[in-house]
């Protein structure tokens, strides 16, 4: 991060908003930055005021002797970290000569020896807890990634619906094009079919070609047949009813199934349109929806 | 004590050599502030003293990474404190299932858009909040306490108030833009 990034996260990291990752960030800048280190000295300043807010309270009389005691185990000049650079007073550097000077050479390489271990025990169960913080924080971390990876499924589900929409658009398209061309054809013969009480805002035709052997039946304004049924067409003859396929509407109504004459057109003498079950009846039994007289 | 006329961060280049009375001075002089920050977050005794307790530890061990040069002794050890004690606050949070928590009662959080409000009047009445976030119109001060008081970091503040994570932290710059104004003639804490 450079000094523009981090200059952002400073309000935060003084108000102590900032996930842990961010605040070490921020940290590590500013080991090596004393421009952004001036900034957060100011920002600082603010956040002590909060800080010097709240009720003052005192805390339990043993709690200072905890502290104390806690130190009392680890031997005088424990800490290994470079000095900072305040300069000592006198008395204070006097007095840090006299312990050095004061202790015999066995003894003070065993206190040495005792309070390196000390320091670096100390040092690695404070490592310990931070590796603890930073395992928790990447626990956190993987829930949110698992929750981006749900959302994600989400999507991809979602794009592919889109594609099978899109797929079958593309179908309707290609399906609208045949009927426009053969529509086209010379000789193309249209009949008009009539509906029945049960539907009365539906409109069908019957469009077939002039070999009388195959055709479309157009149809809007139909309702979706009921849950296990599907429409049937059929052809009506001295031979009995033909059937010629079953078919569905889409969500406006409509439908423009391409039909198969078993036999020449001319040798039947009506069409109609029956509800039946969903994979077709041998015979109609529904209520007639459309009808129309071939000859 | 023999240390006690020395300046704080005097005594901070004590604690780098070992000088185990200069904690002591140090201990005497800031425990109460420490403390005080600590008590009024955890809001639970026991665990502000164990928290205060590893603050001090950690000047012992650590002194050497203050750094004079970049603000005052007593800013950097309450900026420990408080860092430290909002880890103990979000370990705690994590530990009661956060999330669960945070849909559950994001109704009572978003009510807060008055709790944090009421309380800082309250306390202003009791003259205790500075004169610094007197200055704050709500939608800052709302931030500034979820924040700063109750820990919330601020991708979960902007989860709690249901407002997007730039609005947040927009908030909280103009909010410490003021504040940083307002101390035009800092107070000794």
């Amino acid at each position: 991060m450079n000094c523009k990034d981090i200059e952002k996260l400073i309000p935060g990291y003084a108000l102590g908003a900032l996930e842990s990752g961010e605040r070490l960030e921020v940290e590590e800048h500013l080991e090596t930055c004393s421009n952004c280190s001036r900034i957060l000295s100011e920002h600082l300043d603010a956040t002590a005021v909060l800080a010097g807010s709240v009720p003052q309270v005192e805390p339990s009389s043993s709690l200072r002797q905890r502290v104390l005691e806690h130190i009392s185990h680890q031997p005088e000049g424990a800490t290994i970290s470079p000095v900072s650079n305040i300069p000592l007073v006198g008395k204070a550097r006097q007095t840090s000569r006299i312990y050095r000077a004061g202790l015999p050479m066995a003894a003070a390489l065993a206190i040495v020896i005792s309070g390196l271990l000390a320091v670096l025990v100390f040092q690695l169960r404070g490592d310990l807890g931070e590796v603890r913080d930073e395992n928790e924080s990447l626990n956190t971390l993987v829930a949110v990634m698992q929750g981006e990876n749900e959302s994600l499924t989400v999507l991809v589900t979602e794009v592919a619906d889109i594609r099978d929409e899109n797929q079958r658009l593309q179908a309707m398209v290609l399906d609208q094009r045949s009927l426009v061309y053969n529509l086209a054809l010379p000789g193309m013969e249209v009949k008009l079919m009539a509906n029945s009480t049960v539907s009365p805002n539906t409109q069908g035709m019957l469009v077939a070609s002039p070999d009388g052997r195959w055709g479309y039946i157009i149809i809007q304004g139909l309702q979706s047949p009921n849950e296990g049924m599907s429409y049937q067409i059929w052809l009506l003859g001295s031979n009995g009813p033909a059937s010629v396929g079953v078919f569905s509407v889409d969500s406006t109504g409509y439908a423009q199934p391409f039909v198969l004459f078993p036999q020449h057109l001319d040798l039947y003498s009506s069409i109609a349109i029956t509800m039946e079950p969903k994979q077709g009846s041998p015979w109609p039994s529904g209520t007639q929806i459309l009808n129309a007289r071939l000859r | 004590m023999p240390n006690d006329g020395l300046l704080d961060e005097e005594l901070v280049t004590l604690l780098t050599l070992g000088e185990k009375d200069a904690l002591a001075v140090l201990y005497s002089r800031h425990v109460r502030s420490v403390y005080s920050l600590v008590l009024h977050l955890l809001q639970d005794a026991g665990k502000a003293e164990e928290v205060t307790q590893e603050v001090f530890l950690n000047l012992w061990k650590k002194a050497a990474t203050f750094r004079p040069e970049r603000g005052k002794f007593l800013t950097w050890l309450l900026t420990t404190a408080h860092h430290r004690t909002i880890d103990e606050l979000r370990r705690a949070r994590r530990q009661r299932n956060a999330f669960d928590e945070i849909a559950q009662s994001s109704k009572s959080e978003v009510s807060m858009v008055e709790s944090p409000l009421e309380r800082a009047e309250r306390l202003e009445e009791a003259g205790t909040v500075h004169k610094a976030l007197e200055i704050l119109p709500p939608e800052q001060l709302q931030v500034v306490v979820l924040a700063y008081y109750k820990g919330y970091s601020q991708s979960e503040i902007a989860q709690i108030l249901n407002h997007p994570l730039g609005t947040v932290k927009t908030r909280m710059r103009l909010a410490m833009q003021k504040m940083r104004a307002s101390l035009s003639q800092p107070r000794e804490l």
